[in-house]
C-alpha cells in the first residue's frame, strides 16, 4: 500500500478530470479501489477531531496536514518541550550528525503499554507509539537552545496498526506552523560552527528517502522491508538524561515510568555506546587504542549501520558496522582491507587502510560534502569535522597492511 | 477544502497537469510526440518538476503510470521510489516510469544534490522505459531489493571527456531478481555502464555500452543470459565477476553470445590506485573476462580488435594472493566467504564457437603488467595470446591443500574444467600450469640472500612457478576431450510474464540468438 488518503485524493481529481474531458467514459486506471472515500472533502477527519489531549484517532489513521492535528506537544509551535500525554523526552550517547542541527526526541507510549526490550535492535514498541524528532538550527553552534534556534523539521514516526510510517513536517519560517511534505524540502541556511560560518542547503528528506534508512528487511530472501525506528536501541539509550526531576540512566527511568519491559535487572549487561559529542575530538589524542575502537563502532553504529547492516539498505556494500559485531574476527566486514563493492574509490583502494585515514575510502566519504561521494549519502549536507576526527584517529591507530 | 485534513496535496501540480493532458486526448496519447499513454496515466508537469516526481513516487498506487515530460530538464534531487512508502508490507505493483522516448525525455541530475538519479528499492514488477539520465553524481538509475524489474529503452549517460568524475553505475540493479535489461544506452560511466549484481534471473539484451569502463557487468549473479548486445570502447566489454561480498549472493548459470565485443580500448578512466577493485583491475582493451564465476558459457560472439586480451578466465587468486595464502592476514576472513557460497576458482567456463580476432596489439594494464612483460620479452613468444587463462587457482585446487577457500582439485573425469572450442584461428595462454604433479609448475622459495628455504623435514618450500605458456594454434590449453554440456537458457518473470530464452516469449527480436 502506498499513503491511502492522500493517493485517493490525487486519484481522485484525476479521475474528476477524465470525466470532464471524456463526458464520463471508463474510470481511472487506479481509481477502482471499491473503499475510496467519494466524499473525503465534507467528512470530518480524524485530524480535526478534538477528543483526548493526544489526538490518538488521527495518529492511527490520517497523514494531518498540520503537526499541530495530532496535539504532541502543550505549545503547537514548540516541539522541543513539556510534551502531552505519556510523552518523555530522550537523548541518545552518540548521535546521527545532521549538519549541526540541535534534535530534539520524544517518545509516546500508549498509557498503560510497554516497549519491549531487546538487547541489539529497536524496541519493540507497541501499535501507537509516536516518536518524534525536531531538527533546530542555532545561529551559533556555541549558543544551542530553544531560543536560539530556528525551528527546521519535526520527523514522526508512528507505529499503526499495519506497521511505522515515517512523516517529515516542515517548519515555516516564523516557526509557528509545521506542515507535512512527503515529497521533502530543501532551505539555504547559515549556521557558524567554532568560529566559522558554514552556508548550505538543508535538506528534509522526502519519505521514501526516511525509508532508506529507516528500514529493515528481516528475511533476506523477502522483498518485504518494513520502517522502523533506528534511535532507541538499549546501547544508544543507556546513558544519563536530565530529566526535570533530576538526572537518571535513561532505561532505568523508562521502566521505572512504566514503558519498558524486560530491562535486564543487571544494568552491566546491558550494551552501552560510549559518548561522542562535539568536543570531545580535543581529546582524542589521549584515548588508548580500545577506547579509540569503541568510540568508533559507536558513533559508526549510529550514523552508518541503519544502512550498513545485512537487514539494512546497504546490504549490497558488504560493509556492516553494528556496534554488537566483533571487530577483531569481522575486520573486513568493518572494511579493513576492504576493496569497496560500489564505489570506484577514486584513487583509493580500501574502505579502510589500517594507520593510513587518508587512504581509506572511509574516511574520504565522511569527509566529502559532494553527493555522490558523501557519505552518509542523505541526511547531512556538511562534513562532520568532530566525526571524522575520531574515525581517523582510530584508523590510524590500527594496524596491519593490506596486500594486492 | 477545510484546513487540517485529508487531501493532503490540494495545492499538488499533479491534478492540473493530468487535466492537461486529458484534454489533448481522452485516450491520453499525445498526438505531437506519437507516444501513447494509457488513460490515467500521472503526466508530470514540467514545472518544479523534481518536487512533483517525488509526490508521485511517493503517491503512486498499484499500475500507475507515471510519465515524465518531454524535454531536458535539471533535478534537483535523488527521485526515491520505495514499494512501501506507508510501511504497511504490502508492497504496491506494476509500476510504470517512463518519458517520451530516450533521446526526448532527459533527466539532468548535473546539480543535484543527491548521488543517484532514479533509486528504486523494495518495489516489485517495476519498468522504467522511454527517459534518459544524464549526469547522476553517482548512479543512474540504481534498485535494490525489488523483484520484477523492466529497464527498456532508456539511457545513462556521462557526456564528454571520459574522467573519475563521471558517476560510478548506469543501470544498477542490485539485490534484485526477475531482471529484464533490453533496448537500452549505457555511455560514460565510471564504473560499469550495465551492472547487475547479487541478482537472480536476469535477461541483458540488444543494449548498446559505449566507453565505459565495463561495459556490462554481471556480478554475484545466478541464471542470466546476456546477449546480441554490443559492448564497444569500453575498457572491458563484458564482464563476468564474482567478489568477495560476504552477504550470501554469489554466482553461476552466466551466459554470454551474439554479442559484439569490439575495439574495448579505453583506458582505465576511473580508478587509478595501486590495489584497484572490482571493474578497476581490468586491464584496457579486454573483451570479455570472466573472474572466478563457475559455470559461464562464452558462444557466438564477435570478440575483435582489443589491445590486451580478447578473453581472460582468471581465478580470485590472481586478483588477491591473500586468498591462497593462510599465513595472509585476510585469508580466514576469505574462508568464512568462501563459507558463505564464494567461489574464488571458476570451474566449467565454456568458451566456444566465436569469432575471436585482432587481439594483443598493443597490451596493457597494471595487475597483469608482468604477464604481458612475460610474454613479450620472452623471444620465443613475443605476444600476448588472445585467450588467456590464469591456471593458477586450479593449480592450488589441485593440490588439495587449500581446499578451505579454492574447493576440491578439479574432477579426474574433467567434468570440472575451462574448455574452449572452435574460436577461430587464435593464440591461447595459461599463467600457471594445472599439473601440481609436474615439477616445473613449482619453484622453490628463497629467502632475502638467495637461500633456498626449507621446510621442518628439509624439503624446499616452494610456490607455484609462472609458466606463461603459449600456444599459437591451440593444442592442449583449455582443450578438453568431451564436450561440455551445455548451460540452461534464463528468463526474467515480471508480472506474471516471462522473458528471455529459458521462456515461451513469442515475438522476440532477439529470438535467433536464443537459437544459438
Amino acid at each position: 500500500m502506498k499513503f491511502e488518503n492522500l493517493s485517493k485524493t490525487t486519484i481522485g481529481i484525476a479521475v474528476a478530470a477524465l470525466l470532464t474531458a471524456c463526458g464520463g467514459g471508463g474510470g481511472g486506471g487506479s481509481s477502482t479501489d471499491t473503499n475510496d472515500n467519494t466524499d473525503t472533502g465534507t467528512t470530518q477527519s480524524a485530524c480535526e477531531s478534538t477528543t483526548g489531549t493526544i489526538n490518538q484517532q488521527a495518529l492511527a489513521s490520517e497523514n494531518c496536514t498540520s503537526l499541530s492535528s495530532y496535539r504532541l506537544f502543550a505549545n503547537d509551535a514548540n516541539p522541543t518541550a513539556n510534551p502531552n500525554g505519556t510523552g518523555i523526552p530522550f537523548d541518545l550517547n552518540t548521535p546521527l550528525f545532521t549538519d549541526y542541527a540541535t534534535k530534539y526526541r520524544f517518545v509516546f507510549v500508549p498509557e498503560g503499554e510497554q516497549a519491549q526490550y531487546s538487547e541489539n535492535e529497536a524496541f519493540d514498541f507497541p501499535v501507537g507509539t509516536v516518536i518524534t524528532k525536531t531538527f533546530a538550527l542555532p545561529a551559533d553552534t556555541a549558543h544551542r537552545g530553544y531560543e536560539n534556534e530556528t525551528l527546521i523539521e519535526t520527523r514522526l514516526l508512528i507505529h499503526r496498526e499495519n506497521g511505522w510510517i515515517a512523516l517529515p513536517y516542515v517548519w515555516n519560517d516564523a516557526g509557528t506552523k509545521a506542515t507535512l511534505a512527503l515529497a521533502g524540502d530543501a532551505s539555504e541556511r547559515s549556521i557558524t560552527h567554532n568560529g566559522s560560518q558554514f552556508d548550505f542547503t538543508y535538506r528534509v528528506p522526502d519519505a521514501n528517502q526516511c525509508k532508506q534508512c529507516h528500514q529493515f528487511k528481516e528475511d533476506s530472501n523477502s522483498s518485504v522491508s518494513k520502517i522502523t525506528p533506528i534511535g532507541p536501541k538499549a546501547r544508544s539509550l543507556n546513558g544519563n538524561f536530565d530529566y526535570e526531576d533530576g538526572t537518571l540512566n535513561q532505561l532505568t527511568y523508562w521502566s521505572d515510568a512504566g514503558i519498558l519491559a524486560g530491562l535486564p535487572a543487571d544494568m552491566n549487561s546491558v550494551p552501552q555506546i560510549p559518548a561522542y559529542k562535539d568536543g570531545d575530538e580535543q581529546g582524542l589524542d589521549s584515548k588508548t587504542d580500545a577506547e579509540l575502537l569503541d568510540l568508533a563502532k559507536g558513533y559508526l553504529d549510529t550514523n552508518c549501520a541503519h544502512c550498513h547492516r545485512p537487514e539494512g539498505g546497504a546490504s549490497n556494500t558488504g560493509l556492516n558496522l553494528e556496534f554488537w559485531r566483533d571487530f577483531e574476527t569481522n575486520k573486513t566486514a568493518h572494511g579493513v582491507c576492504k576493496r569497496p563493492v560500489a564505489y570506484g574509490g577514486g584513487t583509493l583502494s580500501f574502505d579502510i587502510v589500517p594507520g593510513d585515514a587518508n587512504s581509506s575510502i572511509m574516511h574520504f566519504r565522511m569527509n566529502s560534502d559532494e553527493p555522490g561521494d558523501r557519505m552518509p549519502e542523505i541526511g547531512r549536507s556538511l562534513v562532520h569535522t568532530e566525526g571524522v576526527a575520531l574515525i581517523g584517529a582510530w584508523i590510524n591507530s590500527l594496524t596491519g597492511t593490506c596486500g594486492g | 477544502m477545510s484546513t487540517g485534513s485529508t487531501p493532503l496535496f490540494r495545492r499538488s501540480i499533479l491534478g492540473t497537469a493530468i487535466c492537461a493532458v486529458m484534454l489533448t486526448g481522452c485516450g491520453g496519447s499525445d498526438s505531437d510526440s506519437g507516444m501513447s499513454f494509457p488513460e490515467g496515466a500521472i503526466m508530470l508537469p514540467a514545472d518544479n518538476l523534481t518536487q512533483a516526481a517525488k509526490e508521485a513516487f511517493i503517491t503512486a498506487e498499484s499500475g500507475d503510470v507515471i510519465v515524465f515530460p518531454e524535454g531536458r530538464f535539471e533535478i534537483s534531487d535523488t527521485l526515491t521510489f520505495d514499494g512501501d512508502s506507508d510501511g504497511d508490507g504490502i508492497p504496491i505493483k506494476n509500476i510504470t516510469i517512463m518519458g517520451y522516448g530516450k533521446d526526448k525525455t532527459i533527466l539532468d541530475f548535473e546539480n543535484s544534490g543527491g548521488g543517484d538519479g532514479i533509486f528504486v528499492q523494495n518495489a516489485a514488477d517495476i519498468e522504467v522505459r522511454d527517459l534518459a539520465v544524464y549526469e547522476a553524481p553517482n548512479n543512474a538509475i540504481k534498485m535494490t531489493n525489488t523483484n520484477g524489474i523492466i529497464l527498456d529503452d532508456v539511457a545513462t549517460v556521462w557526456e564528454g571527456e571520459l574522467n573519475s568524475g563521471n558517476g560510478a553505475y548506469g543501470l544498477y540493479p542490485v539485490q534484485c531478481q526477475n531482471i529484464l535489461i533490453e533496448d537500452s544506452y549505457v555511455r560514460g560511466s565510471a564504473d560499469a555502464g550495465i551492472y547487475v549484481g547479487q541478482a537472480e534471473n536476469v535477461v541483458v539484451r540488444r543494449n548498446i555500452a559505449e566507453e565505459n569502463v565495463a561495459g556490462i557487468e554481471i556480478e554475484n549473479t545466478v541464471n542470466a543470459d546476456v546477449y546480441d548486445n554490443v559492448a564497444t570502447g569500453n575498457t572491458g566489454g563484458i564482464l563476468v565477476f564474482d567478489l568477495p561480498i560476504g552477504q550470501g549472493y554469489y554466482g553461476s548459470n552466466v551466459r554470454v553470445f551474439d554479442n559484439l565485443v569490439e575495439a574495448n580500448n579505453t583506458d582505465n578512466f576511473a580508478n587509478t590506485s595501486d590495489f584497484a577493485a572490482g571493474v578497476h583491475i581490468v586491464p584496457p582493451g579486454t573483451g570479455v573476462i570472466v573472474l572466478s564465476t563457475p559455470d559461464v558459457e562464452i558462444y557466438n560472439n564477435i570478440i575483435t580488435d582489443h589491445d590486451t586480451l580478447a578473453v581472460a578466465i582468471t581465478s580470485y587468486a590472481l586478483a588477491d594472493s591473500a586468498v591462497v595464502d593462510p599465513t595472509a592476514e585476510g585469508f580466514m576472513e576469505y574462508m568464512n566467504i568462501v563459507n558463505d557460497g564464494w567461489p574464488v576458482v571458476p570451474r566449467r567456463v565454456h568458451l566456444h564457437d566465436n569469432d575471436i580476432s585482432v587481439s594483443g596489439t598493443n597490451p596493457r594494464g597494471k595487475l597483469i603488467s608482468d604477464i604481458i612483460a612475460g610474454y613479450l620479452l620472452d623471444p620465443s613468444k613475443g605476444e600476448m595470446p588472445a585467450v588467456l587463462y590464469d591456471g593458477l587457482g586450479e593449480l592450488l585446487a589441485n593440490t588439495g591443500e587449500l581446499e578451505v577457500t579454492l574447493g576440491t582439485p578439479f574432477a579426474l573425469d574433467g567434468s570440472d574444467s575451462n574448455c574452449a572450442a572452435n574460436n577461430g584461428n587464435i593464440s591461447y595462454g595459461q599463467v600457471f600450469g594445472t599439473n601440481p604433479e609436474d615439477p616445473q609448475n613449482w619453484v622453490p622459495v628463497r629467502d632475502e640472500t638467495g637461500n633456498v628455504i626449507l621446510d621442518g623435514n628439509g624439503n624446499p618450500v616452494v610456490e607455484p612457478a609462472p609458466r606463461l605458456l603459449l600456444e599459437k594454434t591451440q593444442s592442449e590449453l583449455l582443450a578438453c576431450e568431451n564436450v561440455p554440456a551445455r548451460l540452461p537458457a534464463s528468463q526474467a518473470t515480471i508480472a506474471g510474464k516471462s522473458y528471455g530464452c529459458g521462456s515461451d516469449e513469442t515475438g522476440d527480436a532477439s529470438a535467433a540468438s536464443c537459437a544459438l
